[in-house]
C-alpha cells in the first residue's frame, strides 16, 4: 500500500508541476504560438510596406489606360496594337494564354492517350518506342524541349530568301506557318432586305483601332457583354427547362399525344435567339473585337432556323408514325432541308463566306490569311509533347488499374479488342485517369508562360513589358498573380466537374 | 479398318511424360520476334512500318550526328558551308534558267542598264571582300572587339547576290516591256508574273519602308534635300513622305553638278553628306527602280573618282550589308541599327584606309591606274595572297587579277580546313563566280561554277551537326565565368558533395559524421563558391541614421545584433537543460535555429559582407603596378585624389615639349587612373566613405561574385541546394496544413495554394523584381534571389507530398503515439514522419526531380545556368547561332542522364526500403 500511495503522491507531485508550467496549458501553447505567428506575419507587412515606402514607391494603376506598346503577333484575338491600352494588351495576353493552355490540353491528352495505350501494346517494338519516348521527353527540361523545337522549326526555308515548304497552299517557313484564312463578310448584300441595320463594319482587325476615349468605352461595353451572358444563361437555365417541360407536357402513358407543341417552341427558341443575337450585334457593331463575329451571329441565326425547319420536320414524321404505324422516311430530307435553310439565310443576307489568301509584307510576314507564329507553334508542340510523357504514364496507370477480369469478360463476348478499350477500358480507367490529369492540365496552363522566352506575348510576356514601360512592379506582380490563381481555380473546377461525372458514369 | 473394342487407354501412373519443351517456332530469337513482333496482322504491319521509320530516323541521326558532322574548327562557318553553298547552287540554277528564258531582243536592250546594275553590286561586293579580312586581321587576338555580326552579315550579303541580281535585271527587263515608273509593288500586282516567291521576297526586301529611318535622319535628309535643291534652283522637292522618298527628284540636280564641276574641294558639305544618305536611302529606300544613282554617278566619273562617291559607296554597301533590322523591331532597336549601320560604314572606311597605308608599291600603282571595280579586286586579291604568303610564300605578284584565279583557288582549297582561310576560300570562288557572270555568257558561268566543286565536295563531308561548338565552349557551359585560377574549388565542392551523398547512397554510411557533413554541405559549398574574407573595420552608426531601422542595419547594429543572439543561443541551451526544457524543448529547439540563422545572416552582413570585399578587390586590381607603396597615392584613395592626379597627368601630356611616346604614356596612365576613379565612385557609393587599399580585410579565399557563377555549376547549385532547403520547408508546411490550429492551417494553406497555382516563371519575375523593394534598399544577387523563388516553389511541392504521406499513415499510429505520452514533436520525429516519408519516397524524388528540371527556366530573369549560357551566350554570337539545336541536345542529353539515374535511385531507394519493411 505504502508503494501504491508513493507512487500516486509522485504522479500527483509530476502533475502539480506539470501544472504549474504555463506551456503545459494546451490553450496557453495554442494563443501564443498562433499569436507569434499573427505578430510574426504583421512584421512582415510592415517591414515590406516600410521598406517600400522608405525606396520612394508608391502603387498607381494609371498606368493601365496608358499605351501598352507591345508588338502583337498575328492571331491578334482582340484586335489590339502597340497603341492599344494596357488594359486591351493584357486581355490579348490573357486570351493568348487561354489559347495556348486549351490547344496544348488538347493535344496533349490525345497525343498522351495514344502513347499511353501504345506503352500497353502487346507488339513489344510500339511498346518499347512508347517507353523510350516517355522516358526521354520527361526527363528533360521542357525549357530545353521548347528551344530545341523552336531552333528546329527556325531550319525551315525563310520566305525572304527562299521558297518555303507549300502544302495544299498551306505555306510552312521560319516566321509562322500561313493558311488562306475563312472569313466571314459583314452581311451588307442583304442586311436592309430583313430589316437589319446594315453592320458597320469592315474586316481588318489589324489595322482598326478604338477611337475615342478607351475607359469610357470599357465601362459601356463590359456591362453589355456581362448582361448579354446574363440573359443568355437566364433562357438557358431558367427558360429552357420549363418550354421543354411545356412542350412535352401532353404525354399520356409515355406517349407523346402529338408534337406541335414541341415545334412551336422550337421555333420560339429560334425567334428569340434572332433578336438576341440581332440585339446585341446591331447595338454593338462598333466594338472591334465583335465586328469580325456578325457574321458569326448570322451563322448561328442560321443553325437556329434551319435546326427549327428540321425538327419540325421530324416532328411530323413520329406523328405519323404513332398515328399510322408507319414512320415516313424522311431523314434525308431532313437534313437537306437544313442545309438549304442555312443555305438561304446566307443567301438572303449576302452569302458572305469567302477565302482571304495570304501576302506578305516585306519582312515576311504575313498581313492577310490565317497565320500562326512559328513561336505559337513551337510552345504548343512542346507543351503538348512534354505533358503527354506525363498523361501517358497517368494512362498507362489507369488502364492497368482496370481488372484483368473485365478485358477478359468483354473479349469472351466477342469485342473486338478496339470496342473492348474503347467500351469497357477506358470509361474505367477514365476515374481512375482524371483525377490526376487535373494536376497536369494545370501544369500545361501554368507552363504556358514560357511564351516569356520566346517572346510571344502572353500573360506574363504582355506584363513584363508593360513592368519594363512603367517600373510599376507591384502592380504587375499582383495582376500576374491574380491571373494565373483566376486560371488555375477555373481549371481545377472544371476538372472537379469532369471527375464528377466521370465518377457517376461508373457507378 | 481395325477398330479395337478395347476401354480408352489409361496412362499408368508411373509412366507420366515431363513438360514438353516449346514448340521449336517460339523458342531463340526468332521465335522471341515471332511472339512479340510479328504474331498477328495488324502486330506484323505495324513492325514493319515502325522498323522502317525508326530505322529510318536512327540513319539520318547517325549520319547527321557523326558520319557528317563537323567536329572542329573556330566557328561555325565550317560546318555552315554546305548550306551556303547549296543556297549559291539553286541561286545559280535560277539566275540560269532565268537568263537564259529572256528573249535576244530584251537582252540587248538591257544590256547597258544591266552593265551598271552589276557594277554597281560587284563594287560593294568587292568592297567587302577587302574589308572582311582586314577587319578579320585588324581585330586579331582581341576576340572582343571582332565585329561577328558585320562579318556574318557581309557573308550572308554575298550568299544571296546572284539572286538579287538576277531579280533586279527581271524587274528591269519587264520595265522596258511596259515603261513608266514602276515599284516593287507594281511588278508583284501584274497577273501575268512570272516571279517565283524568292524573287518576290527579293523585290521586297529592296523596297524597304522609309519608316526603318529614325526621325532624325529623316529630317536631316529633308533638310539637305531642300538645301540641294535651293541650291540648284528647284525650288519645289517633291516630298512623299511616308512612304516613298524622291531621290529621283534630287539626282538631276547632283548630276549636273558632277558634271560641271571635277574636283571634289567644290562640293559643299552638304552635298557630300546628301550624297552619302543618297547611297544609304538608295539600299534602305523602296526607289523607282530605274533610279539607280550611285551607277549613273559612277557611269559619269568612272576614271576618277571622288571620295564622295566612295563614301556613297559605302554607306550603301553598309546599308546592304546589314539589312533590315529585327523583324518586330522596337524603335529603340531600329536606331541601334541605324547605329550599327553607320558602324559598319566607318569600319569599312578605317579598314580601306589600314590596307592603303600596307599596301605595296606595286599594288599601289596598278590601283591608281585602274577603275574603281578592278582596283577592289585587286586589293581583295592582294589580301588574299597575303594571308597565304604566310603559310606558303605565294609571291604576291604572281597574283594578280583574272590571271590566277584558279592557282589562288586551289592553294585555299587545300588551306581550306584552317580558321584563317576559310573565308576567303569562299569569297575567292564566288568572285571568280561573279567575274564570270558579269560577262553574260553561260559557258563562263558555268566554268566559275567548277571552280566551287572541291569545296562542294569538302562541305557535302561536312554538312551534318556541328559540334565545334560544344569543343570550343564546353567550359563556358559547365562553370561559366568562374574564374580559371578558382576551378579548384569546384573539385573541392564536388567532392565534398560526393561524401555528403554517401548517407544517402551508401546505406552502411549512418553515422552521425556523415549527416552532420551532409547538413553543413550546403554553408561549405557556398563559402567554398563564393569565397570568404573577414573585415574588422569602419563600424559606425550612420549620421543620417533617423530611425532605430537604419541603426539596426548599420554595422554596428549588427555586431551587436549577432553578440545578442550568441547570448540568446546560450540562454536557450541553459533553458533546454531545466524543467521548462522538457517541455517546450521542440520549441525550444526551433527557436535556436532560427536565432542561429539569424546570427549567421548578421555576420554575413557584417563580417563576410562580399560586396565590401569585391570593391577591395576591384580597387587592389585596378592599381595594381600603378599604386606602390612608394607612390603618394599609395596609402589612401578617394575619388578627389584621383581626379586630380588624373588631371594632372593629362595636363602634362599636353606638353608640346614631349616627345609622342612620352605624352602616350602619359595618357595610360591617366587611362589607368580613370578606372581607378570608377572603382573608387562605386566603392564610395555603396560605403559613403574612403575606401583604403586593402586595409582591415583578411581575404581566406578570394570572392567569386554570383555574377561570374554560371553553366552547370548554377543549375547543380540552384538545384541540389534548392532540394536540401525545400524539402525541410516542405514538411514544416504539411505539418502547418495538418495543424489544429486554425491560423496556422490557414496561413500554410494559403501559402502552398498562392505558390502552387502561379507558375514558377511568374515566381521568378516576381521574386527578382518586387522584393528588393520590399527589403531594405542594397543590391541583392540576383542568385540568391532566384534562389528564394526556387526554394519556396519547391517546399509547398513538397509540402503535399509530405502531406500525403502524412494521411496515408493509419490513425492508429496517431493514437498509439498519443498513447504512448509522446507530445507533437516526438511522435513525428519519432513514429509518424519516419513512416510518412518512407511512404512517399517516390513521390519526394520525383518532385526533385521536377524542380531541377524547373531550374532551367530562370532563363527568364537572365541567370547564367547551363541552359541559358548556351541559348543567350554561345549561340546567340553570331559566330555560332546555327549550332543551337548541337547544344540543346548535349544540354538534354546531360538532363536526361542526370534526371534518370535520380528516377532509378527512387526506385531502388523505394525497394529497399520496402523490403526493410517487410
Amino acid at each position: 500500500m505504502t508503494e501504491v500511495s508513493d507512487i500516486s503522491a509522485e504522479v500527483r507531485a509530476a502533475v502539480n508541476k506539470q501544472a504549474k508550467n504555463v506551456f503545459a496549458n494546451r490553450l496557453v501553447r495554442d494563443v501564443v504560438v498562433q499569436a507569434s505567428l499573427v505578430i510574426g506575419l504583421l512584421f512582415i507587412v510592415w517591414f515590406c510596406t516600410t521598406n517600400f515606402i522608405n525606396q520612394g514607391n508608391d502603387t498607381n494603376w494609371r498606368f493601365l489606360v496608358e499605351e501598352s506598346k507591345v508588338q502583337q503577333p498575328a492571331p491578334n484575338y482582340l484586335p489590339v496594337d502597340k497603341d492599344s491600352s494596357v488594359l486591351a494588351a493584357f486581355g490579348q495576353g490573357l486570351l493568348a494564354t487561354i489559347v495556348v493552355a486549351v490547344v496544348g490540353i488538347f493535344l496533349a491528352t490525345v497525343l498522351g492517350f495514344i502513347v499511353g495505350v501504345m506503352r500497353l501494346s502487346s507488339n513489344i517494338l510500339l511498346s518499347r518506342i512508347a517507353q523510350i519516348y516517355i522516358e526521354l521527353l520527361r526527363n528533360i527540361p521542357l525549357p530545353v524541349q521548347l528551344l530545341f523545337l523552336n531552333a528546329l522549326l527556325l531550319t525551315l526555308p525563310g520566305i525572304t530568301t527562299e521558297a518555303p515548304f507549300d502544302v495544299f497552299g498551306i505555306l510552312f517557313h521560319n516566321l509562322s506557318f500561313d493558311a488562306p484564312a475563312l472569313t466571314f463578310g459583314d452581311g451588307t448584300g442583304g442586311g436592309t432586305w430583313l430589316g437589319i441595320v446594315p453592320f458597320n463594319y469592315s474586316f481588318l482587325p489589324s489595322v482598326v483601332s478604338f477611337d475615342g476615349e478607351i475607359v469610357s468605352r470599357w465601362l459601356v461595353i463590359v456591362p453589355s457583354i456581362i448582361f448579354y451572358l446574363g440573359i443568355c444563361g437566364f433562357t438557358f437555365f431558367r427558360l429552357m427547362p420549363w418550354l421543354k417541360r411545356w412542350s412535352e407536357a401532353n404525354r399520356e402513358n409515355g406517349r407523346v399525344k402529338n408534337r406541335t407543341r414541341k415545334t412551336v417552341v422550337t421555333f420560339v427558341m429560334a425567334v428569340v435567339f434572332t433578336l438576341l443575337i440581332l440585339l446585341f450585334f446591331t447595338v454593338k457593331t462598333t466594338f472591334p473585337p465583335l465586328m469580325g463575329w456578325s457574321m458569326l451571329a448570322v451563322f448561328f441565326i442560321a443553325i437556329f432556323w434551319g435546326n427549327a425547319a428540321r425538327t419540325a420536320m421530324l416532328n411530323w414524321a413520329d406523328d405519323r408514325l404513332d398515328a399510322t404505324g408507319q414512320r415516313p422516311n424522311i431523314d434525308l430530307l431532313s437534313w437537306i432541308v437544313f442545309v438549304f435553310v442555312v443555305g438561304a439565310i446566307f443567301c438572303i443576307v449576302g452569302g458572305p463566306i469567302d477565302f482571304e489568301n495570304y501576302i506578305f509584307n516585306n519582312k515576311g510576314r504575313a498581313v492577310f490569311g490565317f497565320s500562326i507564329p512559328v513561336s505559337l507553334i513551337a510552345l504548343v508542340g512542346a507543351l503538348a509533347i512534354y505533358t503527354s510523357s506525363f498523361i501517358a504514364e497517368i494512362v498507362r496507370a489507369g488502364i492497368q488499374a482496370v481488372n484483368k477480369g473485365q478485358r477478359e469478360a468483354a473479349a469472351s463476348l466477342g469485342l473486338r479488342p478496339g470496342l473492348v478499350m474503347s467500351l469497357i477500358i477506358i470509361p474505367q480507367a477514365l476515374k481512375v485517369i482524371v483525377p490526376p490529369l487535373n494536376s497536369q492540365y494545370m501544369n500545361i496552363a501554368k507552363n504556358s508562360s514560357l511564351a516569356f522566352i520566346l517572346k510571344y506575348p502572353d500573360l506574363v510576356n504582355v506584363l513584363n513589358t508593360t513592368r519594363n514601360n512603367t517600373g510599376r512592379e507591384l502592380e504587375v506582380a499582383v495582376m500576374i498573380l491574380l491571373s494565373y490563381l483566376a486560371i488555375s481555380l477555373t481549371i481545377s473546377i472544371a476538372m472537379n466537374y469532369v471527375n464528377n461525372q466521370v465518377q457517376v458514369v461508373e457507378r | 479398318m481395325i477398330n479395337s473394342p478395347t476401354i480408352a487407354y489409361v496412362r499408368p501412373d508411373g509412366d507420366l511424360i515431363a513438360e514438353q519443351p516449346a514448340p521449336r517456332s517460339s523458342i531463340g530469337l526468332f521465335g522471341w520476334m515471332r511472339k512479340n513482333l510479328f504474331d498477328t496482322w495488324s502486330d506484323r504491319f505495324t513492325t514493319v512500318i515502325i522498323a522502317i521509320v525508326v530505322g529510318w530516323l536512327s540513319w539520318s541521326m547517325l549520319d547527321n550526328w557523326f558520319l557528317s558532322a563537323n567536329w572542329r574548327g573556330a566557328t561555325q562557318a565550317e560546318g555552315q558551308l554546305a548550306e551556303i553553298i547549296s543556297d549559291v547552287d539553286g541561286q545559280f540554277a535560277d539566275a540560269q534558267r532565268l537568263y537564259a528564258t529572256w528573249e535576244r531582243q530584251a537582252r540587248d536592250l538591257i544590256n547597258d542598264e544591266q552593265r551598271n546594275l552589276d557594277r554597281l553590286v560587284s563594287d560593294i561586293r568587292a568592297t567587302n571582300w577587302v574589308a572582311q579580312p582586314i577587319i578579320r586581321n585588324k581585330f586579331r587576338g582581341d576576340e572582343r572587339q571582332v565585329p561577328d555580326r558585320i562579318l556574318e552579315q557581309l557573308a550572308i550579303a554575298q550568299s544571296k547576290l546572284p539572286l538579287s541580281v538576277y531579280a533586279r535585271l527581271e524587274a528591269v527587263a519587264r520595265q522596258l516591256r511596259d515603261p513608266g515608273v514602276m515599284t516593287a509593288d507594281d511588278i508583284l500586282g501584274l497577273e501575268d508574273l512570272t516571279l517565283n516567291q524568292n524573287e518576290q521576297t527579293t523585290l521586297f526586301e529592296m523596297s524597304r519602308p522609309w519608316t526603318v529611318l529614325s526621325e532624325d535622319v529623316k529630317a536631316e535628309f529633308q533638310t539637305l534635300s531642300q538645301q540641294i535643291a535651293d541650291a540648284f534652283g528647284q525650288k519645289q522637292v517633291s516630298d512623299t513622305g511616308k512612304v516613298f522618298i524622291p531621290i529621283q527628284d534630287i539626282w538631276p540636280a547632283v548630276e549636273s553638278l558632277l558634271t560641271e564641276t571635277s574636283s571634289e574641294d567644290v562640293l559643299e558639305r552638304p552635298t557630300r553628306i546628301a550624297l552619302q544618305f543618297a547611297g544609304l536611302v538608295d539600299s534602305v529606300v523602296s526607289t523607282p527602280i530605274t533610279t539607280i544613282p550611285i551607277s549613273r554617278v559612277q557611269k559619269m566619273r568612272k576614271d576618277t573618282l571622288t571620295n564622295v562617291e566612295i563614301d556613297a559607296i559605302r554607306f550603301g554597301m553598309a546599308a546592304e550589308v546589314l539589312g533590315d533590322p529585327p523583324i518586330g523591331a522596337s524603335r529603340a532597336q531600329i536606331t541601334a541599327h541605324e547605329r550599327r549601320i553607320a558602324q559598319a560604314a566607318r569600319e569599312i572606311s578605317d579598314a580601306t584606309v589600314f590596307l592603303n597605308q600596307d599596301m605595296p608599291e606595286g599594288y599601289r600603282e596598278a590601283i591608281e591606274n585602274q577603275s574603281l571595280l578592278e582596283t577592289l579586286v585587286t586589293m581583295n586579291f592582294w589580301s588574299v595572297a597575303k594571308v597565304l604568303a604566310e603559310p606558303e610564300g605565294i609571291e604576291p605578284e604572281t597574283n594578280l587579277p583574272g590571271k590566277k584565279a584558279p592557282m589562288v583557288l586551289d592553294a585555299l582549297i587545300e588551306n581550306f580546313p584552317s580558321a584563317d582561310a576559310q573565308m576567303f576560300d569562299y569569297a575567292g570562288a564566288s568572285f571568280a563566280m561573279v567575274n564570270a557572270y558579269l560577262s553574260h555568257d553561260l559557258d563562263r558561268m558555268q566554268e566559275a561554277w567548277s571552280y566551287f566543286e572541291p569545296l562542294q565536295e569538302w562541305a557535302a563531308g561536312h554538312d551534318g551537326s556541328n559540334w565545334a561548338v560544344i569543343a570550343k565552349n564546353w567550359k563556358q557551359m559547365l562553370w561559366g565565368g568562374y574564374p580559371e585560377d578558382a576551378l579548384w574549388r569546384l573539385g573541392v565542392v564536388l567532392a565534398g558533395f560526393l561524401i555528403a551523398l554517401l548517407p544517402l547512397l551508401v546505406p552502411k554510411c549512418r553515422h552521425f559524421v556523415f549527416f552532420a557533413w551532409s547538413g553543413m554541405y550546403p554553408l561549405f559549398l557556398l563559402f567554398v563558391l563564393g569565397g570568404l574574407s573577414i573585415r574588422i573595420y569602419g563600424w559606425s552608426i550612420p549620421d543620417d541614421a533617423t530611425n532605430w531601422f537604419q541603426i539596426a542595419y548599420s554595422e554596428q547594429g549588427r555586431v551587436i545584433q549577432a553578440a545578442i543572439s550568441i547570448v540568446l543561443l546560450f540562454v536557450a541551451a541553459l533553458l533546454q537543460r531545466g524543467r521548462l526544457g522538457k517541455t517546450a524543448g521542440p520549441a525550444l529547439v526551433v527557436t535556436q535555429i532560427l536565432v542561429f540563422l539569424y546570427f549567421v545572416i548578421m555576420v554575413w552582413g557584417t563580417i563576410i559582407n562580399p560586396k565590401v570585399a569585391q570593391s577591395n578587390i576591384l580597387v587592389d586590381n585596378n592599381f595594381s603596378g600603378l599604386l606602390t607603396a612608394d607612390h603618394p597615392l599609395g596609402q589612401q584613395v578617394s575619388v578627389e585624389t584621383l581626379q586630380a592626379e588624373m588631371d594632372r597627368l593629362l595636363l602634362a601630356a599636353e606638353d608640346e615639349t614631349l616627345s609622342a611616346t612620352e605624352a602616350q604614356s602619359l595618357r595610360a596612365q591617366a587611362q589607368e587612373l580613370r578606372k581607378g576613379r570608377t572603382a573608387a565612385q562605386k566603392a564610395e557609393r555603396d560605403f559613403g566613405n574612403v575606401v583604403r587599399k586593402g586595409e582591415g580585410t583578411f581575404v581566406v579565399l578570394p570572392f567569386v561574385k554570383s555574377l561570374e557563377w554560371g553553366g552547370l555549376l548554377v543549375t547543380c547549385v540552384l538545384g541540389f541546394l534548392g532540394m536540401a532547403a525545400s524539402l525541410p520547408l516542405g514538411i514544416l508546411l504539411a505539418f502547418g496544413r495538418q495543424s489544429t490550429l486554425p491560423i496556422v492551417r490557414w496561413f500554410s494553406t494559403g501559402f502552398i495554394e498562392l505558390i502552387r497555382g502561379v507558375p514558377l516563371i511568374a515566381l521568378l519575375l516576381v521574386v527578382t523584381f518586387v522584393l528588393p523593394k520590399l527589403l531594405p534598399e542594397a543590391e541583392y544577387p540576383k542568385l540568391g534571389l532566384v534562389f528564394v523563388a526556387i526554394c519556396a516553389f519547391g517546399a509547398v511541392y513538397q509540402a503535399e507530398v509530405v502531406r500525403g504521406g502524412l494521411q496515408s499513415l493509419p490513425r492508429g499510429q496517431y493514437e498509439a503515439a498519443q498513447a504512448m505520452g509522446l507530445n507533437f514533436w516526438q511522435m513525428s520525429r519519432l513514429i509518424t514522419l519516419p513512416q510518412a516519408l518512407k511512404a512517399v519516397i517516390p513521390a519526394i524524388v520525383n518532385t526533385f526531380i521536377g524542380a531541377f528540371k524547373d531550374t532551367t527556366l530562370v532563363i527568364v530573369v537572365g541567370i547564367l545556368d547551363f541552359l541559358t549560357i548556351s541559348e543567350l551566350q554561345i549561340t546567340a554570337k553570331t559566330a555560332w547561332n546555327t549550332t543551337k539545336p548541337e547544344t540543346l541536345i548535349v544540354i538534354s542529353l546531360v538532363f536526361f542522364i542526370m534526371m534518370f539515374s535520380l528516377s532509378r535511385y527512387s526506385i531502388w531507394l523505394e525497394k529497399r526500403l520496402s523490403t526493410d519493411r517487410n
